[in-house]
């Protein structure tokens, strides 16, 4: 009965609490804690550095406009990434609107392949990431980094809940594909 | 879908794809954060959505303020039929500058809604401009000689013209952005 009492409180919670009073300096210090978080989450949709710091600022700001929207019901840094993600998607949609394909009816082949023991390097993935498509980038990103799962990626992009599991799949066997080029090009580079 | 050795491998060393955002990234977030409206001031922040678009207003409010002053200091008022040559061209030439901007802002405005809310704003603020304007260039056609009467009508031109230049800025920004990637 008593622990049903307690309400969650964020670490940060005399922080956010002065941030609510419009005290810019708990606003920078909140900024100091959760930017370099922030902008790597923007980063990896956007892949451009200047519009990810521009999205990660200008989503900061809006947090702080709306913050008296924030409730401590869950953390405050997943309050704001939500935004950043949010406004990520909406620079990415304003920017380059793409013909989305229904993939729903793509039938997936039964081998999706996988890194064996150490043959996938972290620089081959992070060099992979950068040249798979936009789309696939960005559900990489929102399932693997962010550790949304499907259902909330699904709401994030807007589309449905199998679209969001087909498109990840597609995107795993597309990086893999381009992991493993990129493994073949140094071995013949050595031989 | 379970893990497997991709997905462990990058959630293992997340930080490993990390990267810092530029060197004065701070310095440049707390000179935004100075202009961070405050709550009190929400209703502002909804007329106007940025302190750029605030600071313009204002000085357009002080500029018809000034107007209004000249106006009613006027001295000896020449009766004369219409504009002069001169103010014909300047106004020809804010004309050429700022008709279509706004034919093409409202191209812009119609992208999305959010636009259509900043246009509805805008159009407004036009139209008070555009009202000013006729105002003086009335006054203007009985006073040909009044300098005071003059600089405020080229003024309001003027101010005209930088109003929709901001508009078409933030307006369509994007639209210009993604013209010069193609």
């Amino acid at each position: 009965m008593l622990f049903s009492k307690i309400k969650y409180r964020d670490v940060h919670h005399q922080l956010i609490a002065n941030c609510k009073k419009g005290d810019q300096k708990a606003q920078v210090e909140i900024y100091k804690h959760y930017y370099k978080a922030m902008y790597n989450s923007a980063l990896r949709i956007l892949k451009n550095q200047a519009d990810a710091e521009d999205v990660m600022q200008d989503s900061f700001l809006d947090a702080f406009t709306r913050i008296h929207l924030y409730r401590e019901e869950g953390s405050f840094g997943g309050w704001l990434k939500r935004i950043v993600i949010n406004n990520a998607m909406d620079f990415i949609r304003k920017h380059k609107p793409t013909n989305e394909i229904d993939e729903s009816h793509i039938l997936l082949s039964d081998e999706e392949g996988d890194c064996i023991e150490n043959d996938c390097r972290l620089e081959d993935i992070k060099e992979a990431m950068k040249m798979i498509k936009q789309e696939y980038r960005i559900i990489i990103s929102l399932y693997l980094f962010e550790g949304y799962d499907h259902e909330e990626i699904a709401s994030i992009q807007n589309i449905s809940y199998g679209l969001s599991r087909t498109r990840y799949s597609r995107a795993r066997q597309s990086l893999l594909k381009v992991i493993h080029q990129l493994q073949t090009e140094r071995e013949m580079r050595w031989a | 879908m379970g893990l497997n050795n991709l997905e462990t491998k990058i959630r293992e060393n997340k930080a490993f794809f990390d990267k810092e955002p530029s060197a004065d990234h701070l310095e440049k977030f707390q000179a935004k954060l100075a202009l961070l409206e405050k709550p009190a001031n929400i209703h502002r922040g909804f007329l106007f959505t940025s302190n750029k678009a605030f600071a313009l207003a204002a000085s357009v409010t002080i500029f018809l303020l000034i107007a209004i002053f000249a106006l009613l200091e006027s001295p000896n008022v020449e009766a004369q039929a219409q504009l002069s040559e001169e103010l014909m061209h300047v106004k020809m030439y804010y004309s050429a500058q700022t008709d279509p901007k706004i034919e093409e802002i409202k191209n812009c405005a119609a992208e999305t809604v959010e636009n259509e809310m900043l246009f509805e704003t805008a159009e407004n603020r036009l139209y008070k401009l555009d009202n000013n304007t006729q105002i003086l260039e009335k006054k203007l056609e009985h006073a040909k000689g009044n300098k005071k009467l003059k600089n405020a009508y080229i003024q309001s031109l003027k101010a005209k013209s930088e109003v929709v230049d901001q508009i078409y800025t933030q307006l369509c920004e994007n639209k210009i952005k993604h013209i010069i990637t193609q």
